[in-house]
């Protein structure tokens, strides 16, 4: 495959046409089958993040535009004054605007890739994403983020907050990686009681073929952004467009590196991917470095609010990270994975990305006050260990986290940067 | 998932519909119940899978001859059984 798109390239070249060059040389490159990089995808995440954060006065998270979703379908069923009120549109809102940004670009680049296509699930499948998606619901308001404004974003912010919900995902991820395994012992055995090894079953190219759902061309992609970018414009403002273009960037990235913050902790000690897993973790870390340095920056010198994304710590972001842990790996997709899944036509992560949206407003008014009365203060790490040190304790523990995820693969025999791609 | 014989020594595996890390897993469920030599077809429409199904394949020492669209958003991965 790869050795005939060389050929193709060269041919185009030696011709001469220059069009058909960028078509294939580069679009041809970037939107193959072939994925980028984790690596280069966190690097990626690590710049935006930090333009993001000059743009925003905060690092880019998820939640807060799924509770501004959410309760805006409260506000239309009358249930309001349960769930609270939405602050502003979710074209003003400046989560939300990089969340619909996320979403088109994730929908850009699968279209592109020739990745997109309504894919149904089993009625398990449906189940554990709905019961996934709102575990992560609930894990958020414990850990005070998700994978991004818990996690890797809170880290990049020099929150303490970011390492608690860290451990607390390893475990989590470990727990619905033992789940997954039950789970795929009891359907594959179910499928064998059914029609295993039948001898001339049906051919499997022709149920394929009818399965192939109508999907939109590039064309309707990139309308769907121009419009949702003028409407961002004319609602929010210059800046929220801006944030808009920004997640519509980390939408592609996520879906060209086919960036998994579940199969990174779910197959982190052991699953059948734990290569990948070992090299999206290489990807995150090296994400948060190059956004704590952005972030430290800016911080230092006054340009953001040094405070800004320090949260609580203590226990209870542990716990959360446990659930929201837990909830990614049977879902199959963290809070953008839910994103940029559905995106790609996965009626799964959209079932996911539902009950987490609908669920949010209500665990937060429910569970929220409570979260909030055992939490700890924040803990900024430049007060704890001055700048330089906050800093070293970030590149340390990063560059000791990607060698150790390696070293986890390397001891069963896997090589992370060892596979062949096609 | 459906996954039964298309004729002597060829054997279908339909994983559409699932993410990852089912396409893996069920694909060495499925071959470990093949004879060496045996082929297996994996229809797969989860876009990582059409890396990460051969690279665990291919670490388990099996041979992994192609893989192909078969329409938008759908791939079929082949491999031979060996060992």
């Amino acid at each position: 495959m790869i050795m005939f798109r060389v050929k193709t390239v060269a041919r185009t070249v030696a011709r001469g046409r220059f069009l058909a060059y960028v078509r294939e040389g580069i679009a041809g490159r970037l939107f193959s089958r072939r994925g980028w990089p984790e690596v280069i995808g966190g690097l990626l995440l690590g710049l935006v993040n930090i333009l993001y954060f000059v743009l925003a006065g905060k690092p880019f998270s998820i939640y807060t535009g799924f509770l501004n979703w959410g309760r805006h379908v409260y506000e239309l069923l009358g249930l309001g004054w349960l769930a609270g009120a939405p602050r502003a549109s979710p074209l003003a809102e400046k989560t939300s605007v990089g969340d619909i940004g996320l979403l088109l670009g994730a929908l850009l680049a699968a279209v592109a890739a020739g990745e997109f296509r309504l894919r149904r699930t089993s009625r398990e499948g449906y189940f554990d994403a709905i019961l996934g998606g709102l575990l992560m619901a609930l894990g958020v308001v414990l850990a005070f983020g998700c994978n991004w404004g818990g996690f890797f974003s809170a880290i990049t912010a020099l929150s303490l907050h970011g390492y608690a919900m860290m451990a607390g995902l390893v475990v989590g991820g470990y727990l619905g990686l033992r789940y997954v395994v039950w789970r795929s012992e009891r359907l594959f055995e179910k499928a064998l009681e059914g029609e295993l090894l039948l001898e001339g079953g049906s051919g499997a190219g022709e149920v394929v073929g009818e399965r192939v759902a109508s999907v939109p061309g590039p064309l309707v992609a990139v309308v769907l952004a121009l419009l949702a970018l003028a409407a961002v414009a004319r609602v929010g403002g210059p800046v929220y467009a801006a944030l808009l273009l920004l997640g519509v960037v980390v939408g592609v990235v996520l879906q060209r590196a086919r960036f998994c913050f579940a199969t990174a902790f779910r197959d982190l000690l052991g699953g059948a991917e734990q290569a990948r897993a070992a090299r999206l973790q290489a990807g995150i870390a090296l994400g948060i470095v190059v956004g704590a340095t952005g972030a430290a920056a800016l911080k230092y010198t006054g340009v953001v609010d040094p405070l800004a994304y320090v949260k609580p710590v203590g226990p209870l972001n542990i716990l959360g990270g446990v659930l929201f842990g837990f909830g990614m790996a049977i879902a199959g997709g963290c809070a953008s994975g839910s994103l940029w899944k559905a995106a790609e036509g996965n009626t799964g992560l959209l079932a996911a990305l539902a009950a987490a949206v609908l669920s949010y407003p209500m665990f937060r008014s429910l569970v929220g006050p409570l979260a909030r009365e055992y939490a700890s203060t924040g803990v900024f790490l430049p007060d704890l260990l001055g700048w330089a040190g906050a800093l070293a304790l970030v590149y340390a523990s990063m560059l000791g986290w990607a060698l150790f995820s390696a070293y986890l693969a390397y001891r069963r025999g896997v090589d992370p940067w060892g596979e062949e791609s096609w | 998932m459906k996954f039964f014989s298309k004729g002597k020594g060829v054997y279908v595996l339909d994983v559409t519909g699932y993410t990852c890390p089912y396409p893996v897993i069920y694909t060495r469920k499925a071959l470990s119940r093949l004879k060496p030599g045996e082929r297996l077809e994996v229809i797969t429409d989860n876009p990582p899978s059409c890396e990460n199904v051969p690279n665990a394949v291919r670490r388990d020492g099996h041979e992994v001859v192609g893989v192909e669209s078969v329409g938008r958003g759908v791939w079929r991965i082949l491999i031979v059984k060996r060992g």
